[in-house]
């Protein structure tokens, strides 16, 4: 490419496309950069901050030193394409997971002989319709799966809700019926007859399962300059150069604060979708000084919907590193006794990465001394065709497969940019998420869903405004703009993810 | 005959449990709204620590439970060749609370729950280590429950006492109720059914802090007015109640053949109604000046 100068002092117009990415991190020339601190100086506008830096004679070219840009939009870019538009501010999303046939009782119970029927108490999460409604009618069976015995239900007694009684009978003359807490019992949904058989009727009781209600958050930011800081420093006045998809330069009109008003819309959606929750205290949503309503009060993000609403929640100590073995084993296993997925995206930190793949690698060298040790080595090479040695380093856990479990591998950068979201809580952090498993309506679902509400013209979609102040009322010689960008999130089916949740031992 | 001691049991629950959005189908704005506060399952690590104190230092012992192993000890565990097992010695709390009962092949997971530091209860935990769950102390708890459920009632009784029923509707002590709505600031309301209805909420709402403070402010008026009355700063004459002083009249009594603790009461409530903060100021004034002239005269 031939020497291009920088900047110019000659703009042109650009019309390029720009992607998201592009336009949070365009390259600026700080035009306020050139004010002195001097109190009385012209260009201070009245605005102090804006005479803290000294710059003085610019180099034409400005040298980027800050390392990789900070990654702000690191959810959505996650999952791209998946924006809903809602034509409400409250709108809800039904779930209907993990039906499970069994049901628990609240204490243990015994009948008082063989063959006597005994009364037990169902446990209150197994109730639904206010309850009002479980699984066990008159003349259904009870399974003891464990022990193999079967019950038949006599009675129930539904009484007083959320506490239903149900008389159970063994079917075996000969054995003293036993409950035990905390042990799921399967209930058999229909009834032993003779060969002469009546109607009785026992109708389902409704779907267990979940309502989340969704509100949406709006974000704003303002901004506005005193344009003589624009105009007062000719010699120094550039604008910055991006170049378009041909390799052409091209000026890019922008102003310092209109740039960091996109980038904190967009950082702080981010971290709302990544670590936020709603605004319930009042005096935020109607107190003085309140500056959202009813409608804009958020949800749950990411992290909070797993931890609080039904996630997978895996501590482990993270200076052990994570052992696809010694810890994962258990967590498959646990999903595969509820059937969930076992594809998994496996997002994380860059520390959980470095720690796994040395964990494993020293767990294939632990699996056993002397030859126990070379048969392991052996193992991982039968997997991919490669000598042993050269399988596990080329390898390097991008992708995994074990035991009919396939894991694959994405390194979030945001969770390791300490400039940002990053901290050693994140670093260390990974989220085995399902990639299947939601559906709607037999169609895949994916795990987050993002949603804008609005109809026609008129959108919470992100929106920008230029003023020029020197046309307003005020007359002030000034130019300015905003920003505002609306968003809602759910986290569809949080109990088919995993969360691998670093923790303090000490 | 000495009973079979019963093994202890440690109730548990996850320690950080917050609301998520997720409510039960069908329990939705009723009383029994069921939401998802925690994880569906939390994993316990089965490897942590647990203090031992030595002059006033704190050591970090490590402890490792080990499924069917009666120690926790991982130095005497390699002794007797126990080994920790991939999934057998997985802890779990799933839905956010278990029990666990020391005997049988929990006694070594009672034994590594009470004390690691990761039960916020356990021990002279360190503040940094992180809590995963906290214990239950069932007694303790219903207890706590109990007197609140009392306290609420004695509140409600309070506003209770504000009105009397008759065979037509109530009748409402309406000074008691606006000198009361005063002080607690209740928000203006047109009629008594409504100010006794914000009354209500408030006994529930905070039920201690509504029988204090309402306690405290009808019980100091009484003992201030039975005060002047004593002290001769407030008189009786016919059907008015005036300061004995300057014969000011500070209120008429409309009912006759009221008897002297009738016309008191009366006076109390007249004197507890925001309207009237003038003239109980004066009478705190009279009253102080009364208690130092018999002061210095004894």
């Amino acid at each position: 490419m031939s020497d291009v100068q920088l900047f110019t002092n000659k703009p042109k117009f650009c019309q390029q496309e720009l992607s998201t990415s592009q336009i949070l991190n365009l390259p600026f020339i700080d035009m306020n950069v050139g004010a002195f601190s001097d109190p009385n100086n012209f260009g201070l506008c009245g605005d102090p901050t804006m005479g803290t830096l000294l710059q003085k004679n610019l180099v034409h070219v400005g040298i980027h030193c800050g390392g990789e840009n900070i990654d702000l939009n690191f959810m959505r870019e996650l999952f791209p394409n998946s924006t809903t538009r809602v034509d409400s501010k409250r709108f809800y999303n039904q779930y209907i997971c993990d039906v499970d046939l069994n049901i628990y009782f609240a204490a243990s119970a015994q009948g008082s002989g063989p063959g006597v029927p005994f009364y037990a108490q169902i446990l209150k999460s197994k109730h639904s319709a206010n309850g009002t409604l479980s699984a066990p009618a008159k003349g259904y069976m009870l399974f003891d799966k464990n022990n193999q015995i079967t019950y038949t239900i006599t009675n129930v007694d539904t009484t007083t809700p959320f506490a239903h009684r149900v008389e159970l009978t063994p079917n075996d003359g000969s054995i003293t019926g036993s409950i035990k807490a905390n042990v799921g019992y399967l209930v058999g949904q229909s009834r032993l007859v003779g060969g002469c058989n009546c109607a009785i009727v026992t109708n389902a009781a409704s779907t267990i399962g979940y309502v989340q209600e969704l509100h949406p958050v709006r974000v704003r930011r303002d901004w506005r300059v005193c344009i003589d800081l624009l105009t007062g420093y000719k010699d120094q006045f550039r604008y910055a150069i991006i170049y378009d998809i041909n390799g052409k330069p091209q000026d890019a009109w922008d102003v310092f604060e209109a740039m960091e008003m996109r980038k904190g819309i967009q950082s702080s959606l981010n971290l709302l979708s990544w670590i936020g929750t709603p605004t319930t205290n009042a005096n935020l949503i109607s107190g003085a000084g309140a500056t959202i309503d009813g409608n804009h009060t958020g949800f749950y993000g990411f992290l909070p919907t797993l931890k609080y609403g039904g996630g997978n929640v895996y501590n482990y100590a993270p200076d052990k590193g994570f052992d696809l073995e010694a810890d994962g084993e258990a967590i498959m296993l646990y999903q595969d006794s509820r059937k969930k997925s076992k594809n998994f995206l496996v997002l994380h930190g860059n520390k959980f990465r470095m720690d796994l793949v040395d964990r494993t690698n020293k767990m294939v060298a632990r699996t056993g001394v002397g030859q126990d040790q070379w048969e392991a080595f052996r193992r991982m090479g039968d997997l991919t065709g490669q000598d042993n040695a050269t399988a596990i380093a080329k390898l390097n856990i991008d992708s995994y497969k074990y035991n009919g479990h396939r894991l694959d591998f994405k390194m979030v950068d945001g969770w390791s940019d300490y400039r940002y979201a990053g901290s050693d809580y994140f670093n260390s952090m990974a989220i085995f998420l399902a990639q299947d498993g939601a559906t709607l309506n037999g169609a895949k679902k994916d795990p987050i869903e993002f949603y804008n509400y609005g109809k026609g013209q008129w959108t919470g979609d992100y929106e920008e405004h230029y003023i020029d102040f020197r046309k307003g009322d005020s007359g002030c010689n000034d130019i300015g703009g905003w920003a505002a960008e609306s968003l809602a999130m759910g986290v569809h089916c949080p109990e088919n993810h995993i969360l691998i949740n670093p923790i303090k031992a000490a | 005959m000495a009973g079979k001691a019963k093994a202890p049991v440690l109730y548990i629950t996850v320690a950080d449990q917050r609301p998520s959005g997720f409510i039960k189908q069908g329990t939705e704005n009723t009383p029994h709204q069921e939401e998802l506060t925690g994880p569906k399952v939390l994993w316990i690590p089965s490897e942590g620590f647990k203090a031992r104190m030595e002059d006033g230092i704190r050591y970090n012992v490590p402890i490792r439970y080990i499924k069917n192993c009666d120690t926790i000890d991982p130095v005497e565990q390699e002794k007797r060749g126990f080994k920790p097992h991939k999934t057998g010695d997985k802890i779990k709390i799933e839905n956010t609370n278990t029990s666990v009962t020391r005997e049988g092949s929990e006694v070594s997971l009672y034994d590594y729950l009470s004390v690691v530091y990761y039960n916020g209860s356990a021990p002279n935990r360190p503040e940094d280590a992180d809590k995963l769950f906290d214990e239950i102390k069932l007694d303790v708890k219903a207890t706590h429950i109990n007197e609140n459920e009392f306290v609420q009632s004695d509140a409600l009784q309070l506003v209770k006492s504000l009105q009397t029923k008759t065979k037509t509707g109530y009748i409402y002590a309406e000074e008691r109720i606006d000198a009361i709505c005063s002080l607690l600031n209740v928000p203006f309301s047109e009629s008594y059914e409504q100010k006794m209805f914000q009354l209500v909420q408030r006994a529930k709402f905070d039920s201690l802090n509504f029988i204090t403070l309402v306690t405290q402010f009808e019980q100091t008026i009484t003992t201030e007015v039975s005060h002047a009355l004593q002290m001769k700063v407030v008189e009786f004459d016919g059907q008015s109640a005036q300061f004995s002083e300057d014969k000011k009249v500070i209120m008429a009594f409309q009912e006759t053949k009221l008897k002297p603790e009738q016309k008191a009461e009366l006076l109390s409530n007249f004197l507890k109604q925001q309207d009237s903060a003038g003239v109980l100021t004066e009478l705190r004034a009279k009253l102080e000046v009364a208690k130092n002239k018999q002061l210095s005269q004894s």
